[in-house]
């Protein structure tokens, strides 16, 4: 894979017409994104990340580049209407998803003197998998990755207080696991 | 922690993942082959409405998953993601939407009875799939419309669009209720003059043609009514019946919310009606979306419907408020529709009740 270049109209426009050196641009510029996505959000995150590229490879040339949305909001949108998708598959067939362990509850205190970056937000992302799958992907979209609430809420197909709801609940969840009251 | 410190911990988090996987080979084949792609709609709804016809002749009409609505004549509501197949058109819902279809002799206008009839009819509904207007109306999200001659049509919430040109043919109706019925054939075969194999003819292509009618009925029936949803064996105990009316009363009683008109768990998930104490105001009285606040803290994670209505004249005004509480996990489409369906009808139930009318009732769905 080729280092990052910024994907501009003329390089969509390239990917539209299936240029692959414009693929490799738009992939590395983009996959990371998608796959972080993908880690936080499905417990196949591999699996998940293939799937959303074929996705927008099948959809691409419906992309405007001239339109109102950017690229990467349109391929996020992609993965999230993938994962809701696969989500509701999993519930369909019952599937246990496995998370990690949940964290030790922590004081103020204590996450206060954890002054180091790297372990807060180990902690954090260990909080984030325990939320319930909804919760998450609306805290990670919203918060992570700047999807505005009403167009989440079309792509979970649930009313916007029903999301502004999961949305509060997964933040006073998630300040319960990582210490205090919400 | 407060809200700051959680959105400045948030901020920290990575928004890129350091080393993704290398795309399949398959992918990218599909890469080559993007420009080239072609609509196939026109091809999908054939096959679709060939597929629904044929697989619901042997299910009964049940399609799982995804869920796919045959909806031949009528009106039906849609909450969440699914394909109807309205008529001649494909109509991809993902959100919340109104479908209407109107077949050939105007039957959607029809009510009661019979239109009932009307839609259980085979060749009428048949005749449905060619030449039906249909109107889709998207409260949120959007839908498309495929159809066979044209391009897919998006509507986007707010908009209303119909679609189609009904075939002249309003006589098709008097024409099949004037056909004979089957009833000769087996008369042929009690007169004992007819050739057996034509009689065994004629009983297979009856047979063919009543689990085509019941195909397309129970197809009716699921899209409106959807169809009960067992207990699943791993719900939390909190929204099992007992657990579920002891918090619902007391969440009701500490709030003062009013009364408790309804705790119907015949089925899962259990649904309340609420009568509120009088408010002022539109929607849920504050009172009961305290009683919703605590009872989602009580149940966890849960989706929850809520529906308010309102009957009566402006003055003696009944309002009803009626919740469902549904794991997370354990919702989907077709619980909602079923959900919506028992909701409905426990509202319109009690308003008759109550005030003696539901002609002026306004259910909303929040």
């Amino acid at each position: 894979m080729q280092a990052a270049a910024s994907t501009t109209d003329a390089s969509v426009r390239a990917a539209q017409r299936g240029d692959p050196g414009a693929w490799r641009t738009l992939l590395s510029e983009h996959g990371p994104v998608v796959f972080a996505i993908c880690r936080r959000l499905d417990p196949d995150p591999e699996d998940a990340y293939q799937v959303i590229w074929e996705k927008v490879v099948g959809a691409l040339h419906r992309f405007d580049p001239r339109g109102p949305r950017p690229l990467r909001s349109w391929i996020t949108t992609i993965a999230h209407r993938t994962l809701v998708d696969r989500h509701r598959r999993r519930t369909v067939r019952n599937v246990v998803v496995p998370f990690a362990e949940p964290p030790e509850p922590q004081d103020a205190g204590d996450l206060e003197s954890d002054v180091d970056q790297a372990r807060r937000v180990e902690h954090l992302e260990r909080a984030l998998a325990q939320l319930p799958e909804t919760q998450r992907r609306v805290i990670v979209l919203h918060h992570l990755h700047g999807h505005d609430l009403p167009d989440l809420a079309r792509t979970e197909g649930v009313a916007i207080g029903t999301l502004k709801s999961r949305l509060h609940r997964g933040r006073a969840r998630l300040q319960v696991l990582l210490g205090g009251t919400p | 922690m407060n809200d700051a410190e959680l959105d400045a911990l948030l901020g920290e988090l990575p928004t890129t993942a350091a080393v993704p996987p290398e795309i399949d080979a398959a992918v990218l084949d599909g890469i080559q082959a993007a420009p080239a792609r072609r609509s196939w709609a026109p091809i999908a709804v054939a096959a679709a409405i060939l597929l629904s016809l044929g697989i619901g002749a042997l299910t009964g009409g049940a399609l799982h998953p995804p869920p796919t609505l045959v909806l031949t004549a009528g009106t039906q509501l849609v909450d969440g993601q699914a394909l109807v197949l309205a008529g001649d058109r494909e109509v991809t819902i993902s959100g919340r939407a109104r479908i209407s279809v109107e077949p050939p002799g105007g039957l959607a206008r029809e009510g009661g009875q019979e239109a009932t009839e009307a839609m259980l009819d085979k060749t009428h509904a048949l005749a449905a799939l060619a030449g039906s207007l249909v109107t889709v109306a998207v409260y949120q999200g959007s839908a498309t419309i495929s159809g066979p001659e044209t391009e897919p049509i998006t509507v986007d919430a707010g908009e209303q669009k119909t679609v189609g040109t009904p075939a002249p043919a309003p006589q098709v109706r008097r024409v099949v209720r004037a056909a004979p019925s089957p009833e000769p054939a087996v008369q042929v075969r009690l007169d004992g003059d007819a050739d057996p194999e034509a009689v065994i003819a004629a009983l297979q292509a009856e047979l063919a043609t009543l689990r085509t009618q019941q195909s397309l009925a129970e197809g009716q029936l699921a899209a409106v009514q959807g169809e009960p949803e067992p207990w699943p064996d791993d719900v939390p105990d909190a929204f099992r019946p007992a657990a579920f009316e002891r918090a619902l009363r007391t969440a009701v009683d500490e709030e003062g919310a009013g009364d408790v008109l309804v705790v119907d768990c015949s089925e899962f998930p259990c649904l309340t009606v609420l009568k509120p104490a009088p408010y002022d105001g539109q929607g849920t009285s504050p009172e009961v979306q305290a009683v919703i606040d605590r009872l989602s803290e009580a149940l966890g994670d849960a989706g929850i419907g809520v529906y308010n209505s309102k009957t009566g004249d402006g003055v003696n005004d009944l309002l009803l408020s009626g919740l469902a509480f549904t794991p997370a996990d354990a919702r989907d489409d077709d619980l909602a529709t079923r959900s919506s369906w028992r909701m409905e009808g426990h509202l319109k139930g009690l308003s008759e009740d109550l005030m003696g009318q539901t002609e002026d009732e306004d259910v909303d769905q929040q």
